[in-house]
């Protein structure tokens, strides 16, 4: 297929990709949370059964293209000991807690200590908040929880899966992380080697311009 | 939709948008809107300024949108569909979607879609970009390859001819050689120049990375997946072990959903199609329809459920538990390392790690612990539940039984069994047995109606006893009381199987070992022609598989197929049991046996580890292999069965298949290899004949020796059950029978039909051999299945020598066979062998009580036959097995002398009952005899299972009509054989105590 290349050319951009786990107890509405977020609204009326284990998303966040991938994990209490398999290589995670119960929010924190002691400061944590529209049975505080996250070097959001919520600004702040992550990342490696380096912390990078074209004439 | 990808900041139609409509672009982002973006290649070579930017702007409406201008729009699943104000109804279809994000950090989706919106400007430029390329098949690959496909070949071959010295090093080192591979064929593909402008789109890239990978692993599968196959043999056969021992789970116990239930037996198939697949992208591709199928809505019932992380790993657990599929770490290892060509974060990727997870959680041993409020063993648990489920409706008494039993409650198992005792007790209390008064007759009939007496033989709906129970649960103890209340070891249930099969499924060593010593069979097969050494097999049961095999080395059958042909050889190498294949081959499994299939065990090998294992016995072992035998399942053989053929005609058979120049030539070299090879000197071929047997058949005095010398087993057995003193007794070879009896060979081994070397060696007439053993103590009147001695057999002969030999050793001349001859009826008139018959014993002190036994009146002989069959069941069972242990416990010490004294004791023993019962207490002995009557009728009445367990009961004299005198003879002469050494004893004795006086 021929390009036809017109108007001026722009900038070569590059492509990340990233990879965010979902972590958190099974009733405290993650699932909720990202169909929310991912949810094709055209998509309604002819997928009976919504596929929400696995999801992507395509961003352009400041002429940056990002590819998220967004993984559910089970969140069910017998397979806690899974989780390594499946936040394993991740970019970003989301820790999920239900504001009307205080165990869900314990949860959140025995993942954190996990997450930071096997991954160490490279992953950005998320630490939301959900069904705030049920202010009115709160059980953790907003001061604790913030005060909370901020101890741990994560950043606390508050949503509302049901009134759509919060949940624009989680995703669009994390990738904004994630980036400012990759790119201290490239910069730290140098030019050079940036994308070897990338992907040992598990960040792709895919250039459009392959090397062998570079000896190569093309119309552009 | 997800293959095309491209920047739409490089669109052309964006980026006029950009410039000549920005307050466009702000009002789309400020209302959430959507733009539709064709793609790039369907735009003409100049957007103009004056196109219609605001049909391109979409509105949301309830349901629907709109354009800015006005016009309706209805989006479809992937399509944009043009309604009202446009001039021509299209259906556009959308490429992707992508979510832009502005300064003000307001966002907006952009739609890229196929083509522009006006058909005028399709048909302008038409070369609108065609349907994303799916490579599904090697065929689709090939297709998409075209020529280049010609430089791969060269290359992989190049690597087939390296591979070898890939054989012994790492995994890395093998994914890297592999990865090299691939990044040549890579590179060899982007030199095409129009392929290189095709590469700059992120879509069309990936669509040839993954081309290459589909086509080099698809050349190299073979090489590749065997290796990684071998690595992971260990855990595939510790996984597998599990896998198997969950069969009996069910979707409720991991926690599917119903609605998913559904859906899993499609995802079934289709997951059992993944060792079909060559490459990791189509093995990936086969998971992730897997996942499709199992999540996919039923057409007939809408649900608008949403699909979990849980809900997918529980159908994934039982998918995995369920699919016999032997290789799961292999394939989870091959995916793994040997992926090039996408990254591991797509959805493929997550497709793996779902699996991965499952795996994991099995491998934990989750599923196994469920409850979690489990206490000891599974099994107990669910027989529990059970007989709770029962109790909730009526408990019976054999449930009661059957739950005491699961938990190993020993008292209470023997106060249900002991109402049997309370029986007799009633017996007891009645006028006498007859008596039909009021009273007794009112015990005996409760005692029949009483419902809630169980017994050693009750069974329950699966049509289990007591036995299986506590051979399911691993109740030894149990074990030891029920058998000895008389419950019957080879009982089956409903499927076929004795307590010894699930005692083997299970893995129950110690319980196993105590069936095997109260004679458990262990070639009965169940309903799917399994032996309980398949069952071991397949559930991975090493201990049992040892115990069934070396509880009795010459007697464990290994070459008996089950319902589909297949040996336990065949089972333990299709799952990958290294321990168990290695001891079956150690004791002689053959190799060469094909199922029905037509595969042979070594085909079935899961991989090259265990394939490398087989081939090794197999070349050392077998050098004839007869690929044509398909063995047919085995009826079960009774140990007692009689051979139609006589040994003579059986050895001669056995003689033709081999040539002594053959035979010469195999041992000269199999000797040789003992040394280098470390061939164990006890190997033997499919007819169980080990080298000492070929040695002593041929009479090679100078093989026998070397032989033993290198720890050759003179008491081995070949499938004839003959061990090498009887070939050679048979063949006449005196030196290679003194050599075996020199070295500890036992004279008195019965072969299959029962034959003893000294009846083998008279048989044929070798008076020499006859002599040697004789004189190193072989028993001179023991009886073949015929129930013909030494003696008869040289008479039949014509052996004089040998006839005149046996008589000189006191060989008796009265015994009976079982065609209810003696050895005069099997001489001819007027010759030589009768004239010593008649005139040798005569010369013997004891002829004249002979004479006398023989010339009793009727009556006596009445009463006489009555007393020894009244004894002789007790007498041979009782004190027979104290002397077999005995002699067991002797035999590792090889002490001929004290071995013979228990011998002299046990025939002294043996003869004082029988005097007493004689001579003294005629009439208490019928009482007796009516009294055990009775009680077999009641215990046939009880269960008609029991009365197959109980020894035979000879009937009175009185009772018999004229159709049994024939088995009340055979039984007498049975009983007369045994009784003739130790009536002789006794003479003897009795003479002796006459010469002293």
């Amino acid at each position: 297929m021929a390009a036809a290349g017109g108007g001026a050319a722009a900038a070569a951009g590059r492509a990340y990709s990233f990879k965010v786990v979902l972590l958190g107890e099974g009733c405290v509405g993650k699932t909720s949370l990202v169909l929310r977020y991912c949810e094709n609204k055209f998509n309604d009326k002819h997928i009976t059964t919504l596929q929400a284990s696995f999801l992507t998303k395509k961003l352009n966040i400041g002429g940056k293209r990002v590819n998220l991938a967004i993984w559910d994990t089970a969140g069910q209490e017998r397979f806690h000991a899974l989780g390594p398999i499946y936040y394993r290589d991740s970019n970003g995670a989301i820790l999920v807690y239900d504001v009307t119960d205080e165990d869900s929010f314990q949860k959140v924190k025995n993942w954190v200590k996990e997450l930071r002691k096997m991954l160490g400061n490279e992953i950005c944590l998320c630490i939301v908040g959900n069904k705030i529209d049920l202010e009115k049975e709160r059980h953790v505080s907003i001061q604790e929880a913030e005060s909370y996250a901020e101890s741990v070097g994560a950043k606390h959001y508050h949503t509302s899966a049901k009134q759509n919520k919060g949940i624009e600004e989680l995703f669009l702040d994390l990738c904004k992380r994630m980036i400012e992550t990759a790119q201290v990342d490239e910069r730290a490696k140098g030019n050079g080697s940036s994308q070897a380096g990338a992907a040992r912390r598990g960040v792709q990078i895919i250039d459009d311009e392959p090397q062998a074209q570079s000896g190569s004439g093309g119309c552009c | 939709m997800a293959l095309y990808d491209e920047d739409l900041l490089r669109n052309p139609f964006y980026l006029a948008l950009q410039k000549w409509r920005p307050d466009l672009c702000s009002k789309v982002a400020q209302i959430h809107g959507i733009v539709l973006v064709p793609c790039r290649g369907s735009l003409p070579s100049n957007v103009q300024a004056s196109c219609q930017f605001e049909s391109y702007v979409l509105v949301p409406m309830e349901g629907h949108f709109q354009t800015l201008d006005g016009k309706a729009v209805l989006i479809e699943g992937n399509r944009v569909k043009l309604g009202a104000g446009f001039a021509c109804l299209l259906s556009v279809p959308i490429l992707f979607e992508e979510t832009f994000y502005n300064e003000k950090e307001e966002s907006f989706s952009i739609l890229c879609i196929a083509h522009p919106l006006e058909k005028r400007e399709t048909s302008e430029e038409p070369s609108a970009p065609s349907d994303p390329f799916s490579l599904k098949t090697i065929k689709d690959v090939r297709e998409f390859l075209g020529r280049h496909s010609e430089r791969f070949d060269k290359h992989i071959a190049s690597f087939h001819r390296t591979f070898r010295e890939c054989e012994r090093k790492s995994l890395r080192h093998l994914i890297d050689s592999v990865n090299a591979l691939y990044t040549k064929c890579l590179q060899q593909l982007l030199r095409d120049s129009h392929l290189k402008v095709l590469a700059k789109q992120e879509a069309q890239m990936n669509l040839m990375k993954q081309a290459v990978e589909m086509y080099v692993h698809h050349d190299i599968y073979d090489l590749i997946f065997k290796y990684v196959g071998t690595m992971e043999a260990s855990e595939d056969a510790a996984f597998n072990k599990i896998t198997r021992s969950l069969q009996d789970l069910q979707q409720k116990d991991i926690g599917v959903k119903p609605e998913f239930s559904f859906n899993i037996p499609r995802a079934k198939r289709e997951l059992g199609q993944l060792n079909k697949c060559t490459s990791p992208q189509q093995k990936l591709l086969c998971l992730r329809k897997v996942v499709q199928l199992m999540t996919q809505s039923p057409s007939q019932r809408v649900n608008l459920e949403t699909v979990c992380a849980d809900d997918l790993l529980s159908v994934l657990l039982y998918l995995l538990v369920k699919t016999e599929i032997p290789n799961w770490m292999a394939n989870l290892s091959y995916i793994k390392n040997f992926r090039f060509s996408s990254s591991p974060k797509d959805e493929l990727g997550y497709c793996l790690t779902s699996v991965e997870a499952a795996i994991e959680y099995i491998r934990q041993g989750s599923l196994s612990a469920q409850p979690p409020d489990a206490e000891g063993f599974g099994d107990r648990l669910f027989l529990k539940q059970r007989m709770n489920l029962l109790s909730q409706m009526s408990s019976t008494p054999i449930d009661c039984l059957f739950k005491h039993i699961a938990s190993g409650n020993q008292k209470e198992v023997e106060r249900l069994l002991s109402q049997d005792d309370q029986d007799k007790d009633a017996m007891q209390k009645m006028c006498h047995p007859l008596c039909s008064c009021e009273d007794c007759e009112k015990l005996v009939s409760g005692r029949l109606n009483d419902p809630s007496v169980v017994t050693p033989f009750s069974r329950d709906d699966r049509g289990q006893t007591p036995l299986h129970v506590a051979a399911l649960c691993g109740q030894a103890s149990l074990i030891d009381f029920l058998v000895s209340k008389g419950a019957v070891v080879n009982a089956t249930d409903y499927h076929g199987s004795t307590p010894l099969h699930l005692a083997c499924q299970k893995g129950f060593q110690s319980v196993t070992l105590l069936l095997l010593h109260y004679k458990a069979n262990t070639e009965v097969q169940d309903n799917n022609g399994n032996t309980p050494l398949h069952l071991a097999c397949t559930y991975g049961q090493e201990d049992c598989v040892k115990a069934l095999v070396y509880y009795d080395v010459q007697a464990c059958r290994l070459d008996i197929g089950n319902e589909k042909g297949d040996t336990a050889l065949h089972i333990a190498a299709r799952w990958g049991y290294e321990g168990i294949i290695e001891t079956l081959l150690q004791n002689g499994a053959p190799t060469a046996i094909q199922n029905r299939l037509k595969e042979t065990p070594l085909k079935c090998a899961l991989n090259s580890k265990i394939l490398s294992a087989m081939e090794a016995y197999h070349l050392s072992s077998d050098r004839r292999p007869k690929p044509s035998e398909v063995p047919a399942p085995s009826p079960t053989r009774s140990a007692d069965s009689i051979s139609q053929g006589s040994s003579t005609s059986s050895f001669s058979s056995v003689s033709v298949s081999f040539r002594p120049e053959e035979v010469k030539k195999d041992y000269r070299e199999k000797l040789a290899r003992i040394p280098a090879n470390g061939l164990s000197v006890n190997v033997t071929n499919q007819d169980g004949f080990s080298p000492l047997h070929m040695a002593a058949l041929h009479g090679r005095t100078d093989l026998v020796p070397l032989l033993l010398k290198h720890g050759a087993y003179s008491g081995a057995r070949n499938t004839s059950q003959a061990v090498p003193l009887h070939l050679a007794c048979q063949q006449g070879h005196f030196q290679v029978a003194k050599c075996l009896l020199d070295s500890n060979a036992k004279p008195n081994k019965r072969d299959l039909s029962g034959n003893t070397p000294l009846i083998c060696a008279c048989s044929a007439g070798h008076h020499e051999v006859a002599a040697l053993l004789l004189q190193h103590g072989a028993a001179i009147n023991a009886c073949n299945n015929k129930g013909n001695t030494a003696l008869h057999e040289a008479v039949m002969g014509r052996h004089v020598l040998v006839v005149e030999l046996l008589l000189f050793y006191g060989a008796s001349v009265d015994i009976l066979n079982k065609r209810q001859y003696t050895a005069v009826d099997c001489a001819e008139q007027d010759s030589k062998i009768m004239e010593l018959l008649q005139v040798v014993p005569s010369c013997v002190a004891a002829s004249p009580n002979n004479v006398v036994v023989v010339q009793e009146t009727e009556h006596e002989d009445y009463v006489t036959v009555e007393i020894r069959k009244k004894w002789n069941p007790k007498m041979y069972n009782l004190p027979e097995e104290p002397f077999r242990r005995q002699f067991c416990l002797i035999n590792p010490g090889g002490r001929f002398q004290e071995r013979t004294k228990s011998w002299e004791t046990m025939g002294r023993d043996r003869s004082v009952p029988d005097l007493t019962g004689g001579l003294q207490e005629p009439e208490k002995q019928r009482v007796t005899g009516k009294q055990n009557d009775l009680s077999d009728q009641s215990r046939c009445q009880t269960s008609e299972e029991g009365n197959k367990g109980l020894p035979g009961r000879p009937v009175p004299r009185q009772a018999v009509p004229g159709h049994r005198p024939m088995v009340r003879r055979h039984t007498v002469n049975d009983a007369a054989i045994l009784q003739v050494p130790e009536v002789t004893g006794h003479l003897t004795t009795q003479e002796a105590g006459v010469s002293r006086s």
